[in-house]
């Protein structure tokens, strides 16, 4: 996908929300509505707004936006951005297939994290993750992910556990903890 | 050994058996909880006082029913809903209960909130730990001096407030019962956002708990017109009580939302508990509450304990219910003015 | 007065006291530090401890930690882009690009000196402001307080990161979801689709472990490599430049000061509005507000001196008229009631030396934060340098922990992976995070005071209020400074043609 085609996507989906919350909002009271849906509205004119942006400049153009041209920011504003802009897409380390797969990799560690948290309560999922992260993703000796995962997982059992008290969720499976 | 004699032993085993098995259920009752740990499940914020209430009192009760020990987990959300729903689905055995602020709950299940689960009448009570009246004050600078001077206002009464909670019910039947125009203005933040708004006269007056006012009205910032309890405040004697000054149908209103405040601070498990954790566990928390220990703890905190035997408040809920049948549609007529 | 502020003092020159004050400060760090977990939260769990003691030293203890904890939520605002507290939100607009060109020990000198400056100047002033402070309370009401949250809006306009549109729209985003759960002002229960955890609302501190933390471990995963670019590879500032920039900003610095102690006395406004209003104030009045976004010093700087002059100026409501000015105060109250202190306007005459022991514990413990924070920026910031493989899983770890801590509710954690993924995606098309998170801080204070103001004064009401209308037309004219400058700025650089930009901020 195109980095304009994902845009569209992307301004496509928000639209859709802001459309969802309007339409929510005329359940609720006047007063309860009377400032979701003017926010909704206006910004969902903006993403209309956007969407015309970034569909009619060159594709060199998408960080550029009429607003801006309105209010005329510098040039040297300009350059700055663009400086960042390069910085943030460091996509030329690595071919865009890379990325792409990297990026469903680590939304995948992350729903795993999360599954592990959710199973089997922080301080177990936290150290199963962090000791799989260092062995098999982070490519570290085995020995050394795990006295990484006990000294992560070990240190925050001592501070939110036992020094402030906090009152542990065990998770879906009864865990050792 | 004639058949008269073996009838004897017999009868006499089976005395001996039948009073020893009684023993054992007598021993029982009061070892329920020997040994075992009870779970205090709080609604509430860590950080507010109800916890600080909890935690003082738990070790207490933990020595007086004679359990391992008694672990408070806060079980915060939905304004104390998702807790006493929790609590209204546990397993009755006794060994969860809750501690929390029950006209908030019976006023979360009259009003209709979202959420409710459970049916706050069929819990059982085990005792109140402490209630403190509560004043209806107005600004040092306001020209209403008295509960009279509401009433013949000549205009709405405006009430700045955070919203949908005890307060805000408990003012919406005062009006009703003492006839007189409300304009609750909601969205404030929180006590010191409303008791400023009063102070400066943006809002003509707010019901809070005694303590939180007492500093503003010994400056003379405040000014208590009316007081929400049993009986009249120690130290104000020429405030009166909202009963006092309510007649016929909106007195057994009032009755029923003071009723309710206080009950305030209370211990309650699921309802189905067995007769002996109920009986133990009430008498337990009434000897926490006795305790010289938690007295003195108590007053290095700077809280009070106004204990109340669970059995007494059992009926007291019950008549709530039935006079809120009474107050719904106030309730609902008061949430309908805010929208 | 003088006297009075010598016996303060001297209360605090005991054994005790002075080892509560260290060890509160350094339970305040460490508190800060750990994300979620901010100032209301240091003093709930040491409040039992403090009971029994001689009220300097309880004081020194829970004060201390409280004050310490902005500090400590800046630190990792700074090197990682993980804010410690809802408060230190800022610590990431502008600390975190610094961290990113290498300019991460600056960027916590900076801070540290800041907060120091701040706490001072903000207990210096407390003494001077309290004959003002009741007349001041009362002169402002909801229709400013509206005013006040309008204003921090204006700031967005300052994270474009290349498109205002993309980053109104994110501000809008963030304003909705901050709508999500039980509506304060109606008891109506707003895009919560019948879900008990939804009518709490969406947790500000949770969705920002997530916005910025989880995303930017998420980022660093895909690019691999450490937190400072590439090209900068290592450090290349020292903890003195911060110091230097500080003083250099001294103007900047009593400003936000005053903010903050302003911030304070005003029951209505939470810390974390405080934070973007400093920004806010340091953005608009900067000769550069370009830079800011894209690691201004200024922009760590005037948030974190009135964010530690907010300590002070908190105190005032507490002490003038009894009422806690925040949800910290109401546990400072409790532990005034447990001391037999009764607070009131008295507590600042009959009692003035227990006010000044406050102040200046404020100012010491101040010191000893920023004393034990120019101590360790050096090492704290070569932890940037760490690559992924250990950061990601690391911080991750204590993302995930901090959000369920929080509440203690792991609904909480789902959350924060939800928006871990949300804010990457923002980053990417770069819908500014930093507008989304003002739209969300903003959103409850600007309905509140709009349905108060509409209720009590009518739709109006910003013509009928003259403070109010003063108010309104400061905004305007701040919200147009800018531009006129760089309009100004614009035909002075195409006049002299061919100055190229110098990078770095001044």
């Amino acid at each position: 996908m195109s980095r304009r085609a994902q845009e569209n996507v992307l301004a496509l989906a928000i639209a859709a929300i802001l459309i969802a919350v309007i339409v929510i909002s005329f359940h609720y009271g006047p007063r309860a509505r009377l400032v979701p849906i003017p926010v909704a509205a206006f910004s969902l004119i903006l993403v209309l707004a956007q969407l015309v942006v970034q569909n009619t400049g060159s594709p060199d153009d998408l960080h550029v936006d009429v607003l801006e041209m309105l209010t005329r920011r510098s040039a040297r504003e300009g350059v700055a951005s663009t400086a960042a802009a390069t910085r943030q897409r460091p996509a030329s380390e690595h071919p865009p297939g890379t990325r792409a797969r990297r990026e469903a990799i680590a939304f995948t560690l992350l729903a795993v994290l999360l599954g592990l948290v959710l199973l089997l309560g922080p301080i177990v999922g936290i150290f199963l993750f962090v000791l799989g992260y260092g062995g098999a993703v982070g490519r570290m000796r085995w020995s050394s992910a795990l006295m990484l995962s006990l000294g992560v997982s070990g240190v925050l059992y001592l501070l939110f556990v036992v020094l402030l008290n906090t009152q542990m969720y065990h998770g879906i499976l009864p865990g050792p903890l | 050994m004639g058949r008269k004699a073996r009838m004897r032993i017999i009868v006499g085993l089976v005395a001996v058996l039948a009073l020893a098995g009684g023993l054992a259920t007598a021993q029982s009752s009061s070892d329920y909880y020997a040994g075992k740990t009870v779970t205090l499940i709080l609604p509430n914020s860590p950080s507010g006082q109800m916890t600080q209430y909890a935690r003082m009192i738990a070790p207490y009760i933990a020595k007086h029913l004679g359990a391992k020990d008694v672990r408070v987990q806060n079980m915060q959300g939905g304004g104390g809903v998702v807790g006493a729903n929790y609590l209204w689905h546990v397993k009755p055995d006794g060994m969860t209960i809750a501690f929390t602020s029950v006209p908030a709950l019976v006023l979360a299940q009259l009003s209709g909130s979202q959420g409710v689960e459970f049916d706050a009448t069929k819990f059982v009570y085990l005792g109140r730990a402490a209630t403190e009246a509560r004043v209806l004050v107005v600004g040092g600078k306001s020209k209403i001096q008295t509960i009279q001077d509401v009433e013949n206002l000549g205009r709405p009464f405006i009430f700045p407030t955070q919203g949908t909670d005890e307060d805000f019910y408990t003012m919406a039947v005062l009006a009703y019962a003492l006839n007189f125009d409300l304009k609750a203005v909601t969205g404030y933040q929180g006590n010191a956002d409303t008791t400023l708004a009063v102070i400066k006269g943006e809002g003509d007056g707010h019901i809070t708990a005694w303590h939180s006012s007492l500093a503003g009205i010994q400056a003379g910032d405040l000014r208590p017109i009316l007081t929400i309890g049993d009986a009249r405040e120690a130290g104000y004697p020429d405030v009166p009580t909202a009963v006092e000054v309510t007649q016929g149908n909106g007195k057994e209103l009032v009755q029923a939302i003071v009723n309710m405040i206080t009950m305030h601070r209370s211990f309650f498990g699921p309802p189905g508990m067995p007769e002996a954790a109920v009986s133990a566990m009430r008498s337990a928390v009434w000897a926490a509450l006795h305790d010289p220990g938690l007295l003195a703890d108590a007053q290095k905190q700077g809280l009070i304990i106004v204990p109340m035997q669970g059995a007494e408040e059992q009926p007291k809920v019950e008549q709530i219910a039935a006079a809120g049948q009474q107050i719904v549609p106030i309730l609902k007529k008061a949430v309908a003015a805010i929208q | 007065m003088i006297s009075a502020a010598v016996t303060g003092l001297l209360a605090l020159f005991t054994p005790q006291s002075i080892l509560f004050m260290i060890v509160g400060v350094i339970y305040g760090l460490v508190i800060g530090v750990l994300p979620g977990l901010g100032g209301i939260v240091a003093m709930a769990l040491v409040l039992p401890f403090t009971f029994g003691f001689e009220p300097a030293a309880a004081l020194a203890l829970l004060l201390g930690a409280h004050a310490a904890t902005v500090w400590g939520g800046s630190i990792t605002g700074i090197l990682f882009n993980v804010p410690g507290a809802a408060k230190t939100i800022t610590s990431v607009f502008d600390g975190y690009p610094m961290t990113q060109r290498g300019e991460g020990a600056r960027a916590l000198g900076a801070s540290a000196m800041a907060a120091l400056l701040g706490g001072v100047i903000g207990a210096v002033f407390l003494v001077a402001t309290i004959p003002i402070v009741r007349p001041l309370m009362l002169a402002l009401g909801p229709s400013e307080y509206f005013m006040m949250a309008l204003w921090g809006l204006t700031i967005i306009a300052t994270f474009s990161e290349g498109s205002v549109i993309k980053g109104l729209i994110a501000a809008g985003l963030g304003i909705l979801v901050a709508f999500i759960g039980m509506d304060p002002v109606t008891g109506t229960a707003r895009y919560t689709f019948h879900s008990l955890f939804l009518l709490d609302g969406i947790s500000f501190p949770v969705a920002m472990i997530g916005l910025f933390a989880v995303s930017q471990m998420l980022k660093l995963f895909v690019k691999g490599g450490t937190v400072v670019e590439a090209q900068v590879d290592t450090e290349v500032s020292t903890v003195w430049d911060g110091v230097r920039d500080t003083f250099e900003h001294w103007w900047l610095v009593l400003r936000s000061s005053l903010l903050g102690l302003w911030i304070g006395v005003l029951p209505g406004v939470g810390a974390s509005v405080g934070g973007i209003a400093a920004y806010a104030q340091a953005a608009q009045t900067s000769k550069h507000p370009e830079r800011f976004g894209h690691g201004a010093v200024e922009g760590v700087i005037g948030p974190d001196a009135t964010l530690a002059a907010t300590e002070g100026g908190g105190l005032l409501p507490t002490l003038a008229f009894g009422i806690p000015g925040g949800e910290s105060m109401a546990i400072l109250l409790a532990a005034f009631i447990n001391m037999g202190i009764t607070p009131g306007p008295q507590m600042l005459t009959s009692n003035l030396s227990l006010v000044f022991t406050m102040v200046w514990i404020i100012v010491i413990s101040n010191i000893l934060t920023t004393v034990i924070g120019l101590m360790t920026s050096k090492t704290l910031a070569r932890s940037a340098t760490l690559p992924a493989r250990y950061l990601v899983p690391v911080v991750l770890a204590v993302c995930f922990m901090g959000a369920f801590a929080t509440h203690g509710r792991v609904g909480d954690v789902v959350v924060a992976a939800i928006f871990g993924v949300v804010g990457y995606i923002m980053d990417k098309y770069n819908y500014s995070r930093a507008d989304f998170v003002i739209g969300m801080v903003l959103a409850t204070m600007i309905e509140r005071d709009l349905h108060i103001s509409l209720t009590l004064y009518g739709p109006t009401f910003i013509f009928t209020r003259p403070v109010t209308l003063a108010m309104f037309l400061f905004i305007v004219f701040t919200t147009l400074l800018p531009i006129v400058r760089r309009r100004l700025a614009r035909a002075r650089a195409s006049a002299a043609e061919g100055s190229g930009p110098d990078g770095g901020a001044a």
